[in-house]
């Protein structure tokens, strides 16, 4: 339905479909400052990638890789795609790929950058966290230790500013 | 604006909420064979048996037992938690969690007694809190409530005013509520359906229904 609407808006941004037009309105809202809306874009964008995955989880763990192919896009200010890591999910699946994520002690830049945009309902920990009865007490452990510290990281260094 | 769970309640086409004692799953036999038997009493030689909300709580009249066994078949109709694993913590800490809940029923509710519920590994929330919403158990003279993950994604998703304080206690990194933020999801649960003339736990089952990136629920209401 939006599809058919010459722009996508910051009112129609939740449920629009074309990544193209949904970047373009990203770019202008981040050149104005309006960091909620650059925000909207970003989680639009993730969403839609999250297409490509059959299960709850699976949509979850998709809509991550497209935030963490999304940091990578704005480290190198161009499109770089995450093979590596689809290949994994294809060859051990959603379950094993985010548990050894969950489980890697190493917090990295990506994930640290979601979390301090809000978006770390896009974090393979996060994912871990929501489904946490679907994997072992040690991991959820694991995933709320590096959410909880990088978050409140975070908030002390937004205070201390 | 704040959201809010009574506008969307009543905007949505999941009105029949309302009629949540109806909520009803068809539970088979066979998916509860690899447990020899334990669950053998709800079917009562049947194949299979319809449960609803309503014949959950009758049966907690009847038993403590077979309600036990019969809110987790009705909230497990597989027969296996999230990722298919089993029931079995719940079954091999089946008399520790008995006489809590006994305790509770007597007591009410408590910081103590909510964390003895759920302290065995691989019981948690999603299972505890249906023994307490189904065990008819109170929390400093609310209803609890079921609060599983669903219930979780609709809040931190919707942030709906009803439940501020809940949400304020909230942490994303917590897989588990605490138990002051189950006592206040339950008291403010409470007050929002007193408010609103609703049983509380019609706004449970529209949250569980509404819980955005969750599969449709298989419950449905007859």
């Amino acid at each position: 339905m939006t599809e058919r609407t010459e722009f996508v808006t910051k009112d129609n941004v939740h449920e629009a479909t074309n990544l193209e037009k949904i970047r373009s309105l990203m770019i202008n809202a981040n050149r104005l400052g309006e960091d909620k809306l650059v925000k909207k874009c970003k989680k639009r964008i993730f969403e839609i990638a999250g297409n490509e995955g059959e299960t709850e989880i699976e949509i979850r763990l998709f809509q991550a890789l497209a935030a963490y192919e999304e940091i990578l896009r704005e480290k190198h200010n161009k499109a770089v795609r995450a093979n590596y890591t689809k290949r994994k999910i294809k060859n051990k699946g959603a379950i094993q790929t985010l548990t050894d994520w969950a489980l890697d002690k190493k917090v990295t830049p990506g994930f640290e950058a979601l979390v301090s945009q809000g978006l770390e309902d896009f974090t393979g920990e996060k994912i871990v966290i929501d489904f946490a009865e679907e994997f072992p007490v040690e991991v959820v452990e694991s995933a709320s230790i590096k959410l909880k510290n990088v978050s409140e990281e975070i908030e002390n260094a937004k205070l201390s500013n | 604006m704040q959201n809010s769970v009574i506008k969307h309640f009543n905007s949505s086409s999941e009105m029949n909420s309302i009629n949540f004692l109806n909520q009803t799953i068809e539970i088979k036999k066979k998916n509860f064979e690899k447990y020899n038997g334990q669950f053998d009493v709800i079917f009562d030689g049947y194949d299979k048996v319809q449960l609803s909300r309503k014949g959950v709580f009758e049966n907690f009249n009847s038993s403590l037992e077979m309600g036990m066994l019969s809110s987790i078949a009705w909230g497990f109709q597989k027969g296996t938690r999230p990722g298919g694993k089993t029931l079995h913590p719940f079954l091999e800490n089946f008399d520790d969690i008995k006489n809590v809940l006994k305790k509770i029923a007597n007591e009410g509710l408590s910081e103590a007694t909510f964390n003895d519920l759920n302290m065995h590994k691989n019981v948690k929330n999603g299972v505890t809190t249906k023994l307490l919403y189904f065990s008819n158990s109170v929390v400093n003279s609310s209803p609890c409530l079921i609060y599983d993950s669903r219930v979780k994604a609709y809040l931190e998703e919707f942030r709906p005013i009803e439940f501020n304080r809940t949400l304020a206690l909230m942490k994303k990194w917590q897989a588990q509520p605490t138990f002051d933020l189950y006592k206040k999801y339950c008291e403010e649960a409470h007050a929002c359906a007193e408010k609103h003339s609703l049983p509380s736990a019609a706004i449970e089952m529209f949250m569980f229904t509404a819980a955005p990136g969750k599969r449709p629920a298989q419950h449905i209401i007859k």
